[in-house]
């Protein structure tokens, strides 16, 4: 079967500041849970975003499900299918509750209302976040807004879940319930982390970031 | 206290909560205009009284309408002496009674504004608040302004906190100095670009998740049987309002 992600001899870097990325290639396939390490740094996050378009690498190619993609457009049905999972969760629930954040994506995917509301439901019902629908997103502590926005992304049904340091600052209780919820999903998986307890658990094959290339 | 503590409603459940947020807005709008039109001082009584009943409704935590209530009748108080003197005829001191007589309506039609307010719009969360405006047709951006605002009002004030933090532990005491306005300056400086830098994130965030400029809400409010009856007595009521203090 083709691979989900295709990426090869991809450059990259920012405008002011040494190349990030350099000849870095790199496949995922359906199935695979991939452990990406590296010290800080080493463009973890950079890769992750130019694997959904929000960086473009200055040379390279990148096919996600089976096409080439280069422009904005094209990026849009990627980001649909692959969920990526910021580091920060401020930065990924802007909506005051709980519930509108979750909904946010699919209505973005065109679902109808009656869809969307059943889907966030079930969606926090197996996070076992039930509780927290109609609570304000501000009030929640760090761990909480890390599960929401893990669900916000999985309610849309995505192929492959981007995940950047997904366990930092998580405690047990919080860590092990993360773990959990991975173990569980079927989707394809590229984990960021330095945490190798944590990325045993949950991955079955490892790659490196290095020097700007994947190893 | 967290500061945007006083953003979310303390509020225990109550009948009011039954209403469409979209009428209390309503209401609330219409009820202060008629507070600011009336003119006689029993019209302005009974005005009070009935947001005094309204507000009772409302169930809020005693606490917090105090600490409205309280610094607004100090702050009148100490008006006191420039409105009721401003009256007095001639050079005799003493209190004028047409001076005395205009701060009582000023009290009572300031009370029963705040009161109103307190009562019809304190009571909703503020989420809630600004998805009725959006439902109201109040311009989308104004109201998606009035929502991010609250969302991140919390992250910058913690950033803030972070970045005095920062400067305090390395012993600086604000003071009048030059040293002062420039790490004063720096900081607002930082919280700027930090806020730019977020918004970049955010918007990344949001097109990750398939935004294409287009905004759904989730949740629609109902106007209900009790809202019908709320509003066949709320109208009257301020139909009567006016017609009993343009007949004193
Ligand atoms: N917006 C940016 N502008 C310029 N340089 C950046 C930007 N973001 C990250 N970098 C730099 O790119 C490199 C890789 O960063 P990043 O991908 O965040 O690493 P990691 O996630 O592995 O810690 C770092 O040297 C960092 O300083
Ligand atoms: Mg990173």
């Amino acid at each position: 079967m083709e691979p989900l992600f295709i990426l090869e001899n991809i450059d990259f870097a920012y405008k002011e500041g040494r190349r990030v990325l350099q000849g870095a290639s790199f496949d995922l396939h359906a199935g695979e849970r991939v452990a990406l390490t590296g010290g800080n740094g080493t463009g973890k996050t950079t890769l992750l975003h130019l694997m959904v378009g929000l960086h473009k690498p200055q040379s390279g190619t990148l096919s996600a499900f089976g096409r080439a993609r280069h422009s904005e457009h094209d990026f849009h049905e990627v980001r649909c299918r692959a969920g990526l999972v910021f580091q920060d969760p401020d930065d990924q629930l802007f909506s005051a509750t709980v519930a509108e954040d979750v909904a946010f994506g699919p209505f973005n995917l065109g679902w109808e209302r009656r869809r969307v509301a059943e889907a966030v439901d079930a969606t926090l019902q197996k996070l076992d976040l039930a509780d927290f629908h109609d609570r304000v997103v501000y009030h929640l502590s760090y761990g909480e807004k890390r599960l929401v926005a893990l669900a916000s992304v999985l309610v849309m049904q995505p192929e492959v879940l981007l995940l950047d340091e997904p366990n930092d600052g998580l405690d047990s209780a919080h860590s092990a319930r993360l773990v959990d919820i991975l173990q569980q999903s079927d989707c394809a998986m590229l984990i960021a982390s330095h945490d190798r307890d944590f990325l045993k658990k949950v991955t079955n094959r490892a790659v490196k970031l290095a020097d700007g290339g994947i190893i | 206290m967290n500061l945007t503590d006083s953003l979310n409603n303390h509020y225990p459940a109550s009948v009011l909560d039954r209403l469409d947020p979209r009428l209390r807005l309503l209401a609330a709008l219409l009820l202060i205009t008629v507070i600011i039109l009336l003119q006689s001082r029993p019209a302005l009584a009974t005005v009070l009284g009935g947001a005094i009943v309204m507000a009772v409704a409302a169930r809020p935590p005693l606490t917090v309408t105090l600490t409205r209530i309280i610094p607004l009748n100090v702050m009148l108080a100490l008006f006191f002496p420039f409105i009721a003197l401003a009256h007095v005829q001639g050079l005799q001191f003493g209190v004028s009674a047409k001076g005395l007589h205009l701060f009582i309506d000023i009290v009572l039609r300031a009370n029963a504004l705040l009161i109103t307010a307190l009562a019809l719009v304190g009571s909703l969360d503020i989420p809630v608040l600004g998805h009725a405006l959006v439902h109201l047709r109040v311009p989308r951006r104004l109201a998606h302004l009035l929502l991010f605002t609250i969302r991140y009002l919390e992250v910058m004030h913690r950033e803030f906190m972070a970045l005095s933090r920062a400067a305090r532990v390395r012993n600086f005491h604000p003071g009048a100095n030059r040293h002062t306005y420039r790490t004063l300056a720096a900081m607002v400086g930082q919280l700027l670009l930090r806020s730019l830098d977020r918004a970049e994130r955010i918007l990344k965030a949001m097109k990750c998740r398939g935004y294409n400029g287009q905004f759904h809400l989730l949740r629609h409010f109902s106007f209900r049987a009790c809202d019908a009856v709320f509003a066949l007595c709320f109208v009257p009521g301020c139909v009567l309002l006016i017609v009993f203090d343009r007949m004193l």
